[in-house]
């Protein structure tokens, strides 16, 4: 492999091409017009201006990016995240035009691309994942499914949807009622009483394990993620190793990652994603993301791998190159996002000039970011700017040093989220880990942050 | 004025940015736009029809703008490439090529084309003018926005 094509912008286009540098790879970068002055564009060997602002003319424009690729010689394809990087058909149309995809085979993007598809995956290979009953009209059934599938439980009408015909009941004295009341008020929204039952999580956490796939069947992973500081189901604060699962739990969790990756001859680098119950302790398969994610450098941070290179490698040789047992483990780390957005105004984009962008720097202390004074930050795409990850010998250590982090952070003429990742990653909650997905949503809503 | 482009937009916001603004509302045609900063919420919107004192400079600014594809030189105006791809000056190889520099284009008229992967573009103009001159070779491989024919309007 020796020139890569690079389809995608902001800070995954400048990582993806730092690791091109280092390994002596040349890197040729797509840009929009609102692109050019980017980062990226200053870091790449070659910088193409490929369409206009708008990704559906620019980055998603499939026919530009390969008569690039193939006006330059490259060689491979990186897609990044997002924009084409799980497009089954792009990755085909890569392999036929003779370049590498770098990702997972079209096979596998369209088995994991389909929500169904994917979970019946995870059904075959034994995974979890938190089915439901199926409708069920009559009470004694009722009671039998709530105590296989065990208390709380959640009454869902079959026709459902938009939250209504939903009752949570929390006993078994309380099922025969809540079946009574949720049968009713299905007929009376629906036309139909019928209803099932599901397992209700009060507290989910969202954790997920990185995995790397061989096309020979060798499949590792890189550890575990928890994402479960998320706002309208968006991650903000990620962190490696997840905190507080019993040893048993982790290993359960790497396991049912691997289990499912070899099930399904799962051939790259990628992540399977799980619902945790932390009142209960069980966990549920979610998805599988076909690419690399947003919160990979963490886990780079805690293995001292580099998941490009290990991308790179397995698309360059068909191997891993490196077995379960080399991958260690060490410390704590954790990532902020900082977005253009305006905590304060409902999250409103905040695109513009960023006149003053001081990175924090020092020992275990990472920012990965396309930004810098000057730039100008566009409104056509996400809003993610910086990525700011620390590295420390313990979690506690860790949040110390984020903090401290966030505070040398300066950021002037766009609004950003850094004081909230700093309320974040400050609050006790977090210190004693008892978020899960819906806490930054319940605190933004009844105020507990309003600095 | 015509329709918002993205680079419209684009412009706006920087010299928005760049402004002691804190908020501004351009209406036009059925398209509004509307830039705010700081804690300066749009508690109550600015009212249609009376935008801030500020605000028409800024429009002008904008509209007075050239048309994203066509900028003005010292040698007329400039037709870029409205996308990636190899450069034809003729619908065919075994074909004279669509202009010839001397010729007087109408606006509208296609004067070249483009190719990424079998998908072909047209090159138009939208002024109208004397060909001055071609700034791509064909078979040139060709960036978006890239300079390939100067049109003097004068003549």
């Amino acid at each position: 492999m020796k020139r890569v094509l690079i389809a995608n912008r902001g800070e995954i286009a400048v990582r993806i091409i730092r690791t091109c540098r280092r390994l002596g790879i040349e890197t040729v970068l797509v840009v929009s017009e609102a692109d050019k002055d980017s980062g990226g564009a200053a870091l790449a060997d070659r910088v193409v201006v490929v369409g206009p602002a708008r990704a559906t003319d620019s980055y998603l424009r499939q026919e530009a990016l390969l008569a690039t690729a193939a006006h330059f010689d490259c060689d491979a394809v990186h897609p990044g995240y997002g924009f084409l990087a799980e497009n089954a058909e792009f990755a085909e149309r890569c392999h036929a035009e003779g370049l590498t995809f770098i990702g997972p085979s079209p096979d596998m993007l369209r088995l994991f691309g389909d929500k169904v598809s994917a979970r019946n995956a995870a059904i075959a290979a034994g995974i979890p994942v938190g089915d439901g009953s199926p409708p069920i009209d009559d009470l004694a059934h009722a009671e039998r499914a709530a105590a296989e599938i065990g208390y709380p439980v959640m009454l869902k009408a079959m026709m459902g949807g938009g939250g209504k015909g939903m009752r949570i009941v929390r006993t078994l004295e309380a099922l025969a009622q809540g079946f009574e009341l949720a049968r009713a008020e299905a007929a009376a929204a629906f036309g139909d009483p019928s209803i099932f039952l599901e397992r209700w999580v009060e507290r989910a956490r969202h954790v997920e394990v990185q995995v790397a796939g061989s096309p020979s069947g060798a499949v590792i992973h890189l550890g575990d993620r928890d994402c479960s500081v998320q706002r309208n189901h968006q991650k903000l604060v990620e962190e490696a190793p997840a905190p507080g699962l019993s040893p048993e739990l982790q290993e359960a969790v790497r396991h049912a990652a691997i289990t499912l990756c070899e099930h399904s001859g799962y051939d790259g680098v990628g992540t399977v994603e799980f619902l945790l119950d932390a009142d209960r302790g069980g966990f549920y398969f979610l998805e599988v993301n076909p690419r690399i994610q947003v919160e990979h450098g963490v886990t780079e941070l805690i293995t001292g791998l580099d998941i490009v290179e290990l991308q790179l490698r397995i698309a360059a040789t068909g191997d891993l190159g490196i077995t379960q047992a080399e991958v260690a483990f060490d410390g704590a780390a954790i990532q902020c996002r900082i977005n253009t957005e305006q905590p304060r105004l409902g999250f409103r984009a905040s695109p513009g000039r960023v006149s003053l962008f001081h990175a924090p720097a020092g020992d275990g202390v990472r920012v990965d970011t396309h930004a810098s004074a000057g730039y100008f930050m566009p409104p056509y795409y996400d809003s993610l700017l910086a990525k700011v990850m620390v590295h420390a010998p313990d979690r506690p250590a860790a949040i110390a040093r984020m903090l401290d982090a966030l505070d040398e952070l300066q950021i002037e003429g766009v609004d950003t989220t850094a004081e909230l990742d700093a309320w974040v990653v400050g609050h006790p909650d977090f210190a004693e880990f008892e978020v899960h997905t819906r806490w930054l949503d319940a605190g933004l809503v009844d105020g507990a942050w309003s600095p | 004025m015509a329709e918002f482009s993205e680079q419209d937009v684009e412009k706006l916001i920087r010299l928005f940015t760049e402004s002691d603004l804190t908020t501004l509302r351009v209406k036009s045609e059925g398209v509004e736009v509307l830039l705010s900063r700081g804690s300066e919420a749009i508690a109550a919107p600015v009212q249609a029809g009376s935008p801030p004192p500020a605000a028409p400079a800024l429009v002008a600014a904008v509209s007075a703008a050239p048309l994203p594809s066509v900028e003005a030189t010292p040698n007329g105006q400039i037709v870029s490439a409205p996308a990636l791809g190899t450069f034809y000056t003729a619908p065919r190889p075994d074909q004279p090529p669509y202009v010839t520099v001397g010729d007087f284009v109408e606006a509208g008229t296609t004067i070249g084309l483009i190719e990424a992967m079998k998908v072909f573009t047209a090159v138009t103009t939208d002024v109208a003018g004397t060909l001055t001159s071609v700034l791509a070779a064909n078979n040139d491989f060709v960036e978006y926005g890239q300079p390939l024919f100067a049109i003097d309007p004068g003549a």
